[in-house]
């Protein structure tokens, strides 16, 4: 969910999805890259992102993704969920 | 949060890993040889461009360039672990390949479950265990009554054979024996039979053959023509008999191929040559195939002649003929009832004397076979397939337990886009493949059962001697192991479809089990257990309560210290009614005096043993004809004395009875009841078998049956009545204490009178009483086996739900403990779970037993199926193994340390 949210109107290669990831989440979640790439190759073939290579900053060849609208459907569907569940677990922790 | 999200990850490398070896089929092998270095150039260079572009970052921070690269492959991970993980994803093919996807998702599963197996040995061992034992028990049981009920009987076209039996007028149900001429009658009238054949009907019928080791006895069966070829069974050597042989006079022989082998030493040309048999010379006519035996008669080594002329036996009057029969082609049993019918008809208007009561009617012969053994094997395959049951929802019950360890990783594979039917799949073939291990141990634990069912069962299990291996068995048991496998395997793939996601990624997720419905899930499955434990128990039980009440059916007499044995006095030596009597009185003299021996008899047929010589009674009172069937038993000696049976009133047999005196007889009070009703008998004269007898002593009943029946009997006397036929004696000897060597010393008294006789058949009298309820021990003896697995599997599933919930409910009896709760409070939290979970189940027990209780019923003696003892006491067992399953998670609970409680939240 994470992944499919960085790439929410950025291409980006994984380097810089990694990168958003730990900013956006102040490093609280840290990535383990080497989770990363399996990760992003499975939702690729699963239609929810999209691939390319191009060319980076210093020219050198780099693979770069982008949503599909399926990847923006799944997004979706998935934002609601996690709020439904972030809403009633600070339910919960409010209560408590 | 981070050291978990860092170990989930780990835990990712490894389930990726199970996904890099592939199979592909050849064809896409070619095809994807070529892509397959591209992939993985792509999968390289994105890799490398993400470390170094990591490494730049630090050395922008300032650090060196290898130390940059080294901070960067660290942060990194398992790059080897990432870069096959995408290789493998990009080289698969797509999930809607179809069939190959499914053949690499199956080569996928089976490779990770061997691992996941190895790696929890705890699991599988106690999990293929507990199913092999199930499986086993089932291969076993489901052999017999594959062998038995479900195989056709080992003949050619064997649906054609029937058997043919005298009914009653009062009883139509009843299958006995057929008289001679009426045989011949439908024999030669019927036109649907192929062939419809005679045989003699007591197993008891045997000769002695005197070989080189001295006499021996062997069982022979007196068959009628048309015998074998009703079997369609051809001699492997000569010929059978033919219509012109069935007489008293001819003396030829068929051997079996086991006589053949052992006697005449495999002689091919044995046959024409001759064999003494009780002193006559027979003619060997043939030899029959190792591959035939008779399901009707059993075991035989040698078949004579059975003589149908018209006179002496064979009257209409005397039934005492055994009748198979083949239906001709197209011809059903029934056209074929219809044509014996109605000369059944015929010969009752023709006959009125002797065959107005009579019906014929034929009964498949599988059916006839089978008849008594169905019930206890049904009864058995139940019993095991619930024990089957029971250890099914026991490796569920694990499973799901297991499910808590899981849990993550399949939160894993859902986040990083398994799907689900995918991780449900997963699970099942887990389950298929302990299953089919346990189906392959199974199959091992079921040949030696078996061999211990065969080696236990009763003689009267039919065709126990056809039991064993087949392929229907194993495709029984393969069915079995695949259907168990869905079963223990659905509960937790059924808790996995109804985890949800993040529930799974919470740092606390313990479980799908967690929840309540979990916990339902599997104090539900408890509860089954404990009710499918109840039926067995209660089976067990009142099998056992009727076994015990066989045990004590007063038979009437004492068959402690009694030991019995039968001696045959060939015709041919012994023609003379004088002989045989001096005979038996010079035996049983020489016998007497043998040190310790207290008493020596004989009688023609012993108790407990069922009916033999069933004979009619006539006596004419003051108030016109009494008759009733009777029991004749023709005795010589101290028979009474030996078997401890009491006089009522009047005397035994004197030595001054005998032929030519007045002839006397001793009835029971069976008979004197029915006869003469509260009067005294004695001196009455009764009519039994066409002689007039005074009754001159009344002796106590003993038991026919097993099942303690009294039935109506006269005893006469052999030294009165020995001239009526060759009666053949069974000695019964009493003894002053335990003589295990009495019977050398008995054939060196009989060697001394006649050295050709053969003492056939020595057993103690407590063996013969025993012998007759082997059926019920058999059973009995199973079903609490049964029962008692089924009580343990219970206990350890009651117990492991138990346990389960103690672990789960650790922070909130931690919480209760710290403010202040007993351990008595504590106590009661635990115990009333597990109470709810027996209660339950063994309300549901107790209801399932009256439902199917009465499928006992046939099994069972003097006990009803709903017997109030046996229910009070299977509740009482069931509520102290529960306690005991309950006992120790509660006592656990009650130590529960708060602090630690809460601080391992």
């Amino acid at each position: 969910m994470l992944i499919l949210k960085a790439l929410d109107g950025h291409e980006m290669h994984g380097y810089d999805i990694a990168r958003t990831i730990e900013a956006v989440t102040d490093d609280a979640l840290r990535v383990e890259e080497g989770s990363l790439y399996p990760a992003l190759h499975r939702m690729q073939r699963r239609g929810w992102i999209k691939a390319r290579w191009g060319r980076s900053d210093k020219n050198r060849r780099a693979k770069y993704y982008d949503l599909t609208e399926d990847g923006a459907r799944q997004l979706h569907t998935e934002s609601i969920e996690w709020a439904r569940y972030t809403t009633a677990v600070a339910a919960m922790m409010g209560t408590s | 949060m981070g050291t978990v999200y860092d170990r989930r990850c780990r835990n990712d490398g490894n389930v990726i890993n199970g996904h890099v070896s592939v199979i592909p089929l050849l064809t896409n092998w070619m095809r994807r040889c070529f892509s397959r270095n591209a992939i993985a150039r792509d999968v390289d260079d994105e890799l490398r461009f993400h470390l170094e572009k990591r490494s730049e970052e630090y050395q922008r921070a300032g650090k060196s360039r290898r130390e940059a690269n080294m901070i960067a492959r660290r942060r990194f991970g398992d790059l080897r672990a990432a870069t096959r993980a995408c290789q493998a994803i990009n080289t698969l093919p797509q999930q809607n390949d179809g069939e190959q996807s499914l053949m690499r998702d199956l080569w996928q599963d089976v490779r990770l479950t061997t691992r996941m197996l190895a790696r929890s040995p705890g699991f599988t061992i106690v999990a293929i265990t507990t199913l092999a034992l199930g499986i086993g028990a089932n291969t076993a049981v489901f052999s017999a009554v594959n062998s038995v009920l479900l195989s056709p009987l080992p003949y050619h076209e064997s649906e054609n054979l029937v058997r043919m039996f005298t009914a009653f007028e009062e009883d139509p149900e009843a299958r006995t024996v057929v008289s001679a001429p009426d045989f011949l009658d439908y024999r030669d009238e019927v036109e649907g039979f192929e062939h419809l054949a005679a045989l003699y009907t007591y197993r008891e019928r045997g000769l002695d053959l005197v070989g080189p080791d001295g006499p021996t006895r062997i069982r022979a069966l007196p068959v009628g023509w048309g015998y074998f070829e009703t079997y369609r069974a051809t001699p492997l050597l000569g010929r059978t008999f033919e219509r012109s042989e069935e007489r008293e006079d001819a003396l030829v022989v068929v051997l079996s191929h086991n006589v053949w082998r052992n006697v005449t030493e495999s002689d091919p040309t044995v046959v024409g040559t001759s064999l003494t048999l009780d002193g006559r010379p027979y003619t060997i006519i043939g030899v029959m195939r190792p591959t035939f035996t008779d399901v009707v008669a059993g075991e035989t080594d040698v078949w004579i002649p059975q003589d149908l002329q018209p006179g002496s036996d064979n009257s209409r009057g005397n039934l005492y003929l055994s009748v198979v029969g083949r239906l001709a082609p197209g011809t059903t049993i029934a056209q074929a009832q219809a044509q014996v019918d109605a000369i059944t008809s015929r010969l009752a208007e023709e006959f009125p004397q002797t065959n107005d009561w009579k019906r014929t009617r034929l009964v498949p012969m599988f059916e006839d076979v089978v008849r008594g053994a169905n019930v206890m094997l049904y009864v058995l395959m139940g019993a095991s397939a619930i024990v089957l049951l029971i250890a099914c929802v026991n490796v569920s019950n694990l499973a799901l337990a297991r499910g808590v360890a899981r849990q993550r990783e399949f939160g894993i594979r859902l986040a990083l886009g398994s799907r689900r039917g995918r991780l449900v799949r997963q699970l099942l073939t887990e389950s298929m493949m302990v299953a089919t291990i346990g189906g392959a141990v199974g199959l091992a634990v079921a040949f030696v059962g078996l061999q211990t069912l065969l080696a236990m069962s009763p003689e009267s299990l039919a065709r126990a001697e056809e039991v064993g291996f087949d392929l229907r068995l194993l495709a029984f048991t393969f069915s079995v192991t695949v259907l168990t496998g869905m079963v223990f395997g659905l509960a937790p793939a059924l808790g996995l479809t109804g985890s949800e996601l993040q529930g799974s990624l919470r740092e606390n997720a313990r479980s799908v089990s967690t929840g309540k419905t979990g916990r339902q899930i599997r104090g539900v499955l408890a509860a089954g257990q404990v009710s499918l434990a109840v039926i067995l128990l209660v089976g067990a039980g009142i099998l056992m309560r009727s076994f015990v009440n066989l045990q004590k059916v007063e038979a009437g007499f004492e068959p402690k210290l009694v030991t019995t044995f039968e001696i045959h006095l060939p015709d041919t030596r012994y023609a003379e009614a004088e002989s045989r009597m001096q005979f038996h009185k010079t035996f049983q003299e020489r016998v007497r005096s043998i040190p310790g021996v207290r008493y020596a008899g004989a009688t023609s047929w012993l108790p407990v043993n069922g009916a033999y010589h069933g004979w009619g009674l006539r006596w004419t009172g003051p108030e016109g004809d009494v008759r009733f069937g009777i029991q004749v038993r023709v005795t010589e000696g101290d028979y009474f004395k030996t078997l401890g049976i009491s006089f009522v009133e009047g005397r035994s047999f004197k030595k001054t009875d005998r032929i030519g005196s007045t002839r006397v007889a001793i009835l029971n009070r069976e008979a004197v009841r029915l006869a003469f009703g509260d009067r005294s008998g004695l001196n009455e004269r009764v009519q039994v078998g066409g002689t007039e007898w005074t009754v001159i002593g009344v002796v106590a009943d003993v038991a026919l049956t097993a099942q303690g029946d009294i039935s109506p009997k006269i005893y006469l006397s052999h030294s009165q009545f020995g001239d009526d036929r060759n009666w053949a004696l069974i000695q019964t000897i009493s003894t002053t204490t335990e003589r295990p060597d009495l019977i050398p010393l008995i054939r060196r008294e009989l060697s001394g009178i006649d050295p050709e006789l053969v003492v056939y058949r020595p057993q103690l009298m407590v063996d013969v009483a025993a012998r007759q309820i082997a059926q019920q021990r058999f059973v009995f003896t199973l079903m609490t086996a049964f029962a008692a697995v089924a009580l343990a599997l219970a206990a350890v599933g009651l117990y492991g739900v138990l346990s389960y919930n103690v672990s789960q409910q650790f922070h909130e009896l931690g919480i209760r403990m710290a403010l202040g709760a007993r351990a008595i409070q504590i106590l009661r939290i635990v115990a009333r779970h597990g109470a709810l979970v027996t209660a339950i189940g063994m309300v549901f027990g107790l209801v399932g037993t009256f439902t199917f209780g009465r499928f006992l019923q046939s099994l069972t003696f003097n006990i009803s199926v709903t017997d109030p003892i046996t229910y009070a006491a299977v509740a009482g067992v069931i509520v102290f193994v529960a306690g005991l399953a309950v006992a120790v998670p509660a006592w656990r609970a009650t130590r529960v340390d708060p602090i630690n409680a809460l601080r391992s939240e």
